[in-house]
């Protein structure tokens, strides 16, 4: 006799997978539970006063919710599903995000509603999230300004500068000792770790590599790597972005400091419009044979690739002789905010939203009883 | 515009491609047209100096180019098949005239060869 | 025996879909018995889609599909010129670069400053003009992103530097020197950029500065040439390139030229009048380029000369140093792609301006090169792909084994192959003989390889003050770059330079 498939089972085990993954998340964007909320500040280069602060709750609170804070809530969702015993729970009643919308929107009604609506929503804006929106690479999170002294300059973070700083030395201490104590027979100490560099493999940056692969036509290597050196040259000779208040690159970095590194300016510009999500559509969830489309999460690498081939189907629609140009001029103008690059990402998160009330649902199949 | 033996040529042309429009110059012609007059190869149709063009009119019509030279052709042609000659019968024929097979590969033969020749 | 179906499953199943089935008409046309009529009758020329299907005797049939006719895209090419200009274009400076601090500019000071040996010097920027005239910035270098171009005091530049002040210093070893070189090398070590150092000291010296930025365009056949005269019909004059020349220097040397004041007889200019400065003379040329090779002559011949002719002495003042810089040497060793009335090709040293430049390399000839002193300097590229000359590289190895020591009569002193089909007139044009004239040596040859060290660190350490390089630079870090250039080789390293971006 066929095995027969349990639905039900294979729901359960998938979001026990999803639960597992979520605090494990929260661990790898802070060092620890205490350190989290600080490390997902915004780090301001300009010393950091309250406006910016007020400015980005306000935007947070009036721009589409973040995509991975949906991931949040469908876990949440899914939990709570699991407790309930395998009772499917529709979002309109569990997730409450029609009242607390409309609230956002309406500021009078909000004066009006419940304390407990209130308190949310105050807390809501409080500037922290208990979930990681980051984007960016760990690697370029590590290379913030040294100044040392962060955007709040409160206590904590103080302490926090002063705890890395003690760290970073004794680092240095170690080194300098384990230099000191070379083995008998030895001029210079051995190299600590090889840079990556330094093989001839994973010479460039990553994101140069894909971008470079991706402007490759016919197999022609040479040429397109010729043309990402003219666009890295356009970009390190351009004069800095104007940075749109309402679409930020994804840095604390200062726009005149982003053309001296063009790997890093590319990489920012890249992952900045990278979206989170593709809308996959799937057939059979809705009733009639109609497919619909469904939010997928991204790797990191495939975030990339999707931003990669927006900006050169967007470049292909300029008037410049040469492609190189072309795409160069394309990069500054997502940097700045203009071209149809942010749209595009824009309309793939308006999509994901409708789609998400369909998240973690099976198709219906017929199922054949023997 | 520059007018060369009677045709006009825009400014922006090449010497060397306004010679080859002319039937019965090709490059190694008009190359060497180009080096009696001391013109050079990248040479273009306004550069040319009065007297350049003026030589470069006067050497063309010594030349048999154009209609005479397709008379020419027409003539042995008609010459070939009066005299009964092989080479005059094939032609006639539309087969190829030199000696070559004509089981597969005569396309060309069929469409040129005859007595009153296109050209 | 059981079967493992339930009778009730069969039941449930659904009937096949209708469309999945052939269609009732499809198969019962004809009579059930005799189908080929039916067949035929598909096949029957005019009978609907059937008639398609048949293929003519001996056609060849297309077995695949019809290729889909692609968009014809109506972008219109670029205006006339445009993609030239993109090509030759030079930008001197990248407002992004940071501004070195303490940056010094080159000067009559610094230029032979051995304190400074192996840091960056600005070119001063009231020059760039004067630079960008006579074309000393070539489009590969890297100077569009720097904050203002600056190049490196290296070892052969204060050689030069030295030889500048002593030829227009006040020292009692002031003289009318004349130097005259072949710089060859490796490809990328900084022969186009020696050559510009030269320039920008002949222009803080106030010399006259002629230059060929691209010897290759004098014989590839891509400007006008026309004999000489009726009696000398195998010499060949090229005027839009010789009126080209007298532009450059003209523009560049403004300066200098409108000082001073033709002192010479032309009869063969009339529009020369006595009191006319020399720019005033060269842009005769400039205007009409037909009279172009002549004014060159008059012009040179006013440069070089060492007194007034009688009558005129009261517009003569002594004459600068000339200094003279051609970039491509190589393509001028063999023939060029014109050709003569006989459709043979016209050797290079056939073009009076070609043959006049290389008859001042020549040591030995009866009157000096230069009388008031100067500077020859002609450097070979590699960029340019040169064509490769069997005599030309005789030449330069044999001028590489007399400085290393070895006499002519020594065993070991280069000699052509015997089978070597040489060019006699390459060999008779560069052979360097005993100089008549004291204060002229012998044609030289130098070697230009990698930077040492030190010039190199400087050169990093210009990087990454420049806010270029992101890295700490280490004598170790430098050597190994050093290395990975191919042993300093200058151009690699700038490529090093603006390349190593990755965070280990």
């Amino acid at each position: 006799m066929p095995p027969l498939l349990n639905l039900f089972a294979a729901r359960t085990a998938a979001s026990t997978v999803r639960i597992s993954a979520a605090p494990r998340r929260s661990v790898l964007a802070g060092a620890s539970k205490s350190h989290s909320a600080l490390s997902q500040r915004r780090w301001n280069s300009s010393g950091s006063d309250g406006k910016k602060e007020a400015e980005e709750a306000q935007r947070a609170a009036t721009s589409m919710p973040h995509v991975s804070e949906e991931a949040a809530e469908v876990s949440r969702i899914m939990e709570k599903e699991k407790r309930c015993d395998g009772v499917p729970a529709t979002p309109e009643l569990e997730q409450g995000t029609m009242v607390s919308e409309i609230l956002s929107r309406d500021k009078e009604a909000a004066k009006h509603a419940p304390k407990v609506f209130q308190d949310q929503i105050r807390k809501a804006q409080s500037g922290s999230r208990s979930f990681s929106t980051s984007a960016r690479r760990g690697q370029l999170e590590e290379q913030k300004p040294s100044g040392g002294v962060p955007a709040g300059s409160k206590a904590d973070d103080a302490a926090h500068a002063a705890f890395v700083q003690s760290m970073i030395t004794q680092v240095t201490e170690d080194a300098a000792a384990a230099k000191q104590e070379l083995a008998p027979g030895l001029k210079f100490p051995a190299p600590e770790t090889l840079p990556r560099t330094e093989n001839y493999r994973s010479r460039y940056e990553p994101l140069l590599e894909q971008f470079t692969k991706l402007i490759m036509r016919d197999g022609k290597l040479g040429i397109a790597e010729k043309n990402m050196y003219a666009v890295l040259d356009h970009l390190r000779t351009s004069p800095p972005p104007n940075i749109n208040p309402r679409r930020p690159l994804l840095t604390d970095l200062p726009a005149p400091q982003l053309p001296l590194n063009p790997v890093k300016y590319l990489t920012i510009i890249v992952d900045s419009v990278a979206p989170l999500i593709k809308n996959k559509p799937m057939k059979g969830l809705v009733g009639g044979g109609a497919s619909v489309p469904v939010p997928v999460p991204l790797v990191e690498r495939q975030r990339r690739r999707a931003a990669i081939k927006w900006i050169i189907d967007a470049s292909d629609k300029r008037r410049d002789t040469k492609f190189a140009q072309r795409l160069a001029n394309e990069l500054v103008a997502v940097a700045e905010g203009r071209g149809g690059v942010w749209d595009k990402r824009d309309l793939v998160y308006k999509v994901g939203i409708q789609g998400r009330a369909l998240l973690g649902q099976k198709p219906k199949t017929r199922v054949i009883r023997m | 515009m520059v007018f060369i033996l009677g045709v006009n040529f825009p400014e922006r042309n090449l010497v060397k491609k306004a010679l080859q429009s002319f039937f019965g110059i090709g490059n190694d012609t008009s190359a060497r047209l180009l080096a009696r007059y001391h013109i050079h190869p990248t040479c273009k149709v306004g550069e040319l100096a009065n007297k350049q063009v003026l030589d470069l009119t006067a050497a063309l019509s010594d030349m048999k180019i154009e209609n005479d030279l397709r008379r020419k052709v027409l003539d042995d042609i008609k010459r070939l098949r009066e005299t009964g000659t092989t080479r005059g019968r094939r032609h006639a024929l539309g087969l190829p005239v030199r000696g070559q097979r004509t089981r597969t590969q005569i396309k060309t033969a069929i469409k040129l060869n005859r007595v009153d020749r296109r050209l | 025996m059981v079967s493992p179906f339930c009778w009730g499953c069969l039941t449930r199943l659904r009937p096949t879909p209708r469309t999945l089935l052939p269609s009732p008409s499809s198969v019962s046309r004809g009579p059930a018995f005799h189908t080929s009529a039916v067949f035929h009758a598909g096949l029957r020329p005019g009978s609907g889609r059937g008639a398609t299907a048949v293929s003519k005797f001996r056609q060849p049939s297309n077995a695949s599909m019809k290729k889909r006719k692609k968009p014809v895209e109506k972008s219109r090419p670029p205006p006339v010129g445009e993609r030239k200009a993109i090509r030759k274009r030079i930008v001197l400076s990248n407002p992004n670069a940071l501004e070195v601090e303490g940056l010094q500019e080159l000067s009559e000071e610094t230029m032979v400053d051995s304190r400074l040996h192996g840091t960056a010097l600005a070119l001063p920027v009231p020059m760039l003009d004067q630079l960008r005239a006579v074309q000393a910035f070539k489009p590969n270098q890297g100077w569009s992103i720097f904050r203002r171009p600056c190049t490196i005091l290296r070892q052969e530049t204060l050689q030069l530097g030295r030889f500048f002040d002593k030829v227009s210093g006040d020292g009692e070893h002031k003289g009318p020197f004349v130097k005259k070189k072949i710089i060859s090398g490796p490809s990328k070590s900084g022969k186009s950029v020696l050559l510009l150092q030269a320039m920008a000291m002949g222009f803080i010296k106030k010399w006259v500065v002629f230059t060929i930025p691209e010897a290759q365009e004098l014989v590839s056949a891509t400007s006008s040439y026309a004999p000489l005269s009726e009696e000398q019909p195998h010499l060949y004059v090229q005027n839009e390139a010789t009126a080209a020349l007298l532009s450059r220097t003209v523009v560049a040397n403004k300066a200098v030229l409108s000082k001073l004041r033709v002192s010479q007889d032309h009869p063969a200019l009339s529009a020369v009048t006595p009191g006319m400065t020399l720019e005033g003379l060269a842009n005769l040329g400039v205007q009409d380029p037909a009279s172009a090779w002549t004014v060159f002559q008059a012009l040179w011949g006013e440069l070089t000369a060492t007194a007034a002719a009688p009558g005129l002495e009261k517009n003569f003042t002594p004459r600068p140093p000339i200094l003279v810089t051609v970039d491509g040497l190589g393509h001028w060793m063999t023939e060029s792609k014109y050709r003569d009335a006989e459709f043979k090709l016209v050797h290079s040293h056939d073009l009076v301006l070609v043959r006049h430049f290389l008859r001042l390399l020549k040591p030995g000839g009866d009157q000096p090169a230069l009388p008031n002193g100067g500077a020859l300097l002609y450097a070979t590229s590699t960029t340019m792909n040169p064509p490769s000359v069997y005599a030309f590289d005789l030449i330069l190895k044999r001028a590489a084994a007399r400085a290393a020591g070895f006499k002519f009569n020594d065993p070991r002193f280069p000699r052509a192959e015997a089978y070597s089909n040489i060019d006699p007139r390459v060999l008779e044009a560069l052979t360097s003989q005993k100089s008549k004239h004291a204060q002229e040596k012998k044609l030289g040859h130098q070697v230009l390889g990698g930077v040492t060290h030190d010039e190199a660190r400087g050169f990093m350490e210009y990087f990454a003050r420049s806010g270029l390089l992101q890295e700490t630079i280490s004598d170790e870090w430098v050597s190994e770059k050093w290395t990975l250039a191919g042993g300093g080789v200058i151009g690699e390293l700038e490529r090093i330079g603006r390349r190593l971006r990755v965070a280990a």
